[in-house]
């Protein structure tokens, strides 16, 4: 056998592995597999690795992230006629852990004045517009994106203006009031929080 | 993909349901911050539905889908500028934490996932769609979007630098 030769028997192995190989490609490797017992060792450990791959659970994005696809995705339909075109759409899939990003980069500047709508109508416009939120926050300077961005989804609160120039932002909630308590029992992430109308 | 391209919302959150842990899967392989992996996801199925007219049929939807999000992932590491390049052994285990160890099965789970991590990212990928997907190499070649014999080249080192990892593993637990 040449080198090509084993070197194509090694690279069949992976796919005899897997069951995928075709008929001629299958009575290749067996033939090579019943002459050399070293092959038939790299098998068994290839076989090994399959096995412990296939164990493992498939992951999930989640419910929120369906929900949010499923949004996106009704929004393009609702859309006039007009096709979907690339920037449009990134600009309307943008991610929450960009925008917080964006918000924690205007933070540093002091000068932010988004207007976050949500995840499931990200958007942004100029503070000044005459949003108003429930609730008048400061940020754990440890808390990282991940975890505001948590928070904020498991209580159903949306940034809509912030930071102001003492690094305060103002959040609204969804359908229901959230508690200042609620909020403040997530100490990790949130450092102060009071009612925006106090 | 037909009733996706005429706009059918049910069959396409029926596409998502059957190909959303794949395809996270697939991506999380490439992306170690599940959040951005998550995000990744998204855009993918953002194009599976604005570009599901465009699906010809010549491949299986899974491989379309696949090559969607081998490119979207492709893209986050350019913008980032990251580009990993191990194809260079893993890091042995530590001596100490191996003097006890003999191979059973769990320890022979724990010692394949290491050396798995020690391959290229290009050795990973083909790997991860041999075994997590059970893809042909011509399958792979199309979501990677090369010739299947750079499949086959790249499968063949993975395996060849699988085996060393995994000899020198047994080997150092054993003494």
């Amino acid at each position: 056998m040449t080198l090509l030769d084993q070197e194509e028997i090694d690279a069949l192995l992976v796919f005899h592995a897997n069951g995928t190989l075709n008929a001629q490609e299958r009575e290749k490797v067996e033939t090579a597999l019943a002459r050399d017992p070293d092959l038939s060792d790299d098998l068994s450990l290839l076989q090994a690795l399959r096995a412990e791959m296939q164990e493992e659970a498939l992951p999930s994005a989640g419910m929120l992230a369906q929900q949010r696809l499923m949004a996106a995705v009704k929004r393009t339909s609702q859309d006039v006629p007009a096709p979907v075109t690339e920037p449009q759409a990134r600009k309307t899939s943008w991610p929450i852990a960009r925008m917080v990003a964006v918000l924690a980069v205007a933070a540093l500047v002091g000068q932010s004045v988004f207007v976050w709508r949500g995840a499931e109508a990200p958007g942004y416009e100029l503070a000044s517009s005459g949003a108003v939120g429930d609730l008048l926050v400061a940020f754990q300077p440890g808390a990282t994106e991940e975890m505001i961005r948590e928070t904020l989804l498991s209580l159903d609160l949306q940034i809509v203006s912030g930071p102001s120039s003492l690094g305060l932002y103002r959040l609204s909630s969804g359908e229901e009031q959230i508690g200042v308590q609620a909020l403040a029992a997530r100490n990790d992430v949130i450092e102060s929080v009071e009612n925006a109308s106090e | 993909m037909r009733q996706i391209a005429t706009g059918d919302q049910a069959a396409f959150a029926a596409l998502y349901q059957a190909l959303e842990g794949p395809t996270l899967r697939f991506i999380r392989s490439k992306m170690n911050d599940p959040h951005e992996a998550n995000d990744i996801l998204h855009e993918v199925f953002m194009e599976v539905w604005r570009s599901a007219g465009k699906f010809e049929g010549r491949s299986m939807v899974r491989t379309w889908v696949f090559g969607i999000a081998y490119r979207k992932t492709v893209d986050a590491f350019r913008k980032r500028g990251k580009v990993e390049t191990r194809d260079e052994l893993p890091e042995q285990i530590d001596p100490a934490d191996a003097a006890d160890m003999t191979l059973n099965a769990r320890q022979e789970a724990v010692h394949l996932k290491s050396c798995l991590n020690g391959l290229s990212e290009e050795q990973r990928l083909a790997i991860s769609l041999a075994y997590f997907e059970d893809m042909t190499y011509d399958e792979i070649a199309e979501v990677a979007g090369v010739p299947a014999g750079t499949v086959k080249s790249r499968v063949f080192h993975a395996k060849k630098l699988l085996a060393a990892c995994m000899r020198s593993r047994i080997e150092r637990a054993a003494t």
